[in-house]
């Protein structure tokens, strides 16, 4: 590519600012373990929170939830409503044809910050499950919505009636894993709902060409102008 | 016959300079990825756009901006509605489905659907006062695309992608008129080719695209024409260039003054005789006037209630402009509020939101973002650069007046749609609006007269050090891309 005595400038910074970039930010991008969601049934407003009230001994149902096969946590929220001194503890259990966990989580952990509560991971899929958090301490309230645009469709009872406000609840894989390590499971999800040719192997190759192509075509379509600009003795 | 159109083909592929190609298939690479981090229906307005397009698409007509029997057709409405992609809009803590169970109930919804379904969903939509340029375009995609709604948007989302090259084609040319090095040509082109928010529009459904791409041929028509000379079929394709920009979106209307600023600068630089000057101003206002008539026969044979109505921009209410207000406006827009200033009405809303925030840090529907740091560092960039312009012409003074024609010519589409989008908004935060109606991705149509602002200070600058701010531009430009597609696949799929 660098045929002529005199160094391409333009070519040469954008190498560099690319092979700075990709070591400082793209590796570790890449390589940075985070936490994944599975899926989420019903939504974390971002219009209005709405507490979902449970008082001692109260149970509230989620019908039709979809779990993903990655789940092994479930993320919610408890909300003080001025009864309880500590964050009371909670009966989690998630039910489905085929798959049943059962998690007690223990009170004293805080007050309106995500919570990921164990679940037992399915061996596949699962739809139509019910997850029922029960209240074995003083009142609280679980984070929720009822804003139209927001609601999932699933069916929320509490105490056994049906209510309009949904829990948030999301499930997640509670070990934080990195972007590399599950990267194949993430192209399966880019390819849900979309035809031919966007498979998952066409799909990593896409990524890296892009990553890779997108840097190259950059830096020689810099060099190659250099190169002509010198060739027709342009100043 | 074949073997010689074959032959032509590929002697115009070759005929490609090398760093345009590879331009092109940076802007195609970064679109298409674009296109597959952001799920669907996902894009800025992109369900109403779809719909809009789908719905001309399957009837011929456009659908029905404050009435109808529903928004969406029953296939995007289920999307929407019950498999959840709805509920995801703007709020990062919402992921789509992707189970295989999600897309199986989908398929069983869509394939126990009556025919004609896809044409149901005739309004309202806020988009139906849209005119139809774009909607056409990617409703014979939707007609001709095999298979249902998601298809049907793969589909659609892809003939946006390709509309890329044509933008970056246009951008190059335009340089091409300007400039006798390839390296500055390398910057225009490579500005629009790598530019974040266009290739995030790119990969949706989105007018917008097709604005860009009408807007870009424009320019570059208009400078052309003034560099060669007046003829009847040059001011014919500037006319019709400006009447695309009208067909395809109400901010398109901006394309008019400029129309008319090309034709009176061509007609002062080269002084034809005056039948000579009849007969080109006659083609040019013919092609103009021929999307007008275009237009409405459209909305009459629409009649279904969106006809008279002519996109957002132009419909601005019935405030009117005190031109005092007006001005003050657009300078606490920019910079802080003199004493003698009344404050500006609307929200804390200015510079730094629209030129730095939405028009290159701020993907999906602004909830994924690139740090403040990269957005400083853009802020930055665009003051010094726009200072750096200024000094260039100073410096230059004399190359500056023996080139105020072209200088006119790129810099006056970029003012005329400025003084567009500031008026509406101007006009709507003195009425009862909250909304400033002012967003980064409206600018984009701009991206040639930047592109050819920044080439100017490279070309202007001594050789390496010129070298080095075009490696640096276009690196950051492509770096940004890169970041904004990892962060919203992490955003939507992670």
């Amino acid at each position: 590519m660098f045929r002529s005595r005199i160094v391409p400038v333009a070519a040469v910074v954008a190498f560099a600012l690319f092979a700075v970039a990709f070591a400082t930010s793209l590796v570790p991008w890449l390589t940075r373990e985070r936490q994944s969601v599975s899926s989420t049934p019903t939504t974390l407003s971002r219009f209005a929170l709405t507490d979902v009230r449970l008082r001692h001994g109260a149970e509230v149902c989620v019908r039709g939830v979809g779990i993903d096969r990655t789940a092994d946590g479930l993320q919610l929220r408890v909300v003080d409503v001025g009864k309880a001194d500590v964050t009371p503890t909670l009966g989690i259990e998630v039910r489905a044809p085929g798959y049943e966990s059962h998690t007690r989580l223990a009170g004293g952990y805080p007050f309106g910050v995500p919570v990921v509560v164990p679940v037992r991971r399915p061996a596949r899929d699962v739809d139509g499950a019910r997850v029922c958090v029960r209240n074995r301490g003083k009142a609280i309230a679980l984070t929720g919505t009822k804003e139209p645009m927001e609601l999932a469709k699933v069916r929320v009872r509490l105490d056994g009636r049906t209510i309009a406000p949904q829990p948030w609840l999301t499930f997640v894989r509670r070990a934080p894993i990195s972007v590399l390590a599950h990267a194949g499971e993430i192209l399966d999800r880019v390819a849900a709902f979309r035809p031919f040719p966007a498979v998952p192997a066409l799909l990593g190759l896409l990524a890296a060409l892009v990553l890779v192509g997108v840097p190259i075509a950059v830096v020689s379509a810099l060099a190659t102008a250099e190169r002509a600009d010198r060739r027709d003795g342009a100043p | 016959m074949i073997r010689a159109v074959a032959r032509r083909v590929l002697a115009g592929i070759r005929g490609v300079p090398l760093p345009l190609a590879l331009l092109l298939a940076s802007a195609l690479l970064l679109g298409t990825a674009w296109s597959l981090v952001t799920a669907p229906l996902q894009g800025f307005d992109e369900p109403n756009h779809v719909a809009y397009a789908v719905h001309l698409g399957q009837t011929g007509k456009p659908p029905m901006v404050s009435t109808g029997i529903a928004s969406f057709d029953p296939a995007e409405a289920h999307a929407l509605n019950i498999a959840g992609f709805g509920r995801m809009a703007q709020n990062p803590a919402v992921r789509p489905p992707w189970r295989a169970a999600d897309e199986r109930a989908f398929e069983r919804f869509e394939a126990g659907l009556p025919d004609g379904s896809k044409a149901r969903g005739n309004g309202p939509n806020p988009l139906a006062k849209n005119p139809p340029l774009y909607y056409a375009y990617e409703g014979i995609v939707s007609r001709i695309a095999p298979g249902g709604l998601f298809t049907d948007l793969w589909a659609m989302r892809t003939a946006n992608v390709l509309l890329l090259l044509p933008a970056v084609i246009f951008a190059w040319l335009l340089a091409a008129e300007l400039f006798r090095r390839t390296l500055p040509r390398v910057v225009v082109a490579g500005v629009v080719a790598l530019q974040p928010v266009l290739g995030q529009i790119a990969g949706i459904v989105n007018s917008d695209m097709l604005l860009v791409v009408a807007w870009l041929a424009l320019t570059w028509l208009g400078v052309r024409t003034y560099r060669r000379g007046v003829s009847a079929r040059r001011l014919a394709a500037v006319g019709a260039a400006a009447g695309a920009c009208v067909l395809t979106h109400g901010r398109g209307i901006a394309a008019i003054p400029v129309f008319l600023l090309i034709v009176l600068l061509v007609m002062v630089r080269h002084r034809p005789p005056p039948r000579h000057a009849l007969r080109a101003a006659i083609a040019g206002g013919a092609a103009l006037a021929a999307a007008a008539v275009a237009y409405l026969v459209y909305t009459a044979a629409a009649s279904n209630g969106s006809a008279g109505v002519y996109g957002g921009e132009a419909n601005l209410g019935p405030t009117g402009v005190n031109p005092r207000e007006f001005l003050s406006f657009v300078w606490q827009f920019y910079l802080p509020r003199l004493g003698a200033m009344t404050p500006r009405p609307g929200p804390d809303y200015g510079f730094r939101q629209v030129w730095v925030q939405t028009l290159f840090g701020s993907f999906g529907g602004y909830e994924v973002n690139l740090s403040d740091g990269v957005r400083d560092t853009i802020q930055v960039t665009l003051v010094g650069g726009a200072l750096a312009v200024l000094a260039v012409c100073i410096r230059r003074w004399e190359q500056t007046k023996r080139h105020w024609g072209e200088i006119a010519l790129v810099a006056g589409p970029a003012l005329c749609m400025l003084v567009l989008l500031h008026l509406a908004s101007y006009r709507a935060l003195a009425g009862t609006n909250t909304d400033p109606l002012i967003t980064g991705r409206y600018l984009l149509p701009l991206l040639g007269s930047f592109g050819v602002g920044a080439a100017l200070v490279v070309d202007s600058l001594p050789r390496r050090v010129g070298a080095a701010v075009a490696g640096a531009l276009l690196t950051g430009l492509a770096l940004a891309s890169l970041s904004g597609i990892a962060l919203t696949l992490a955003r939507t799929y992670v």
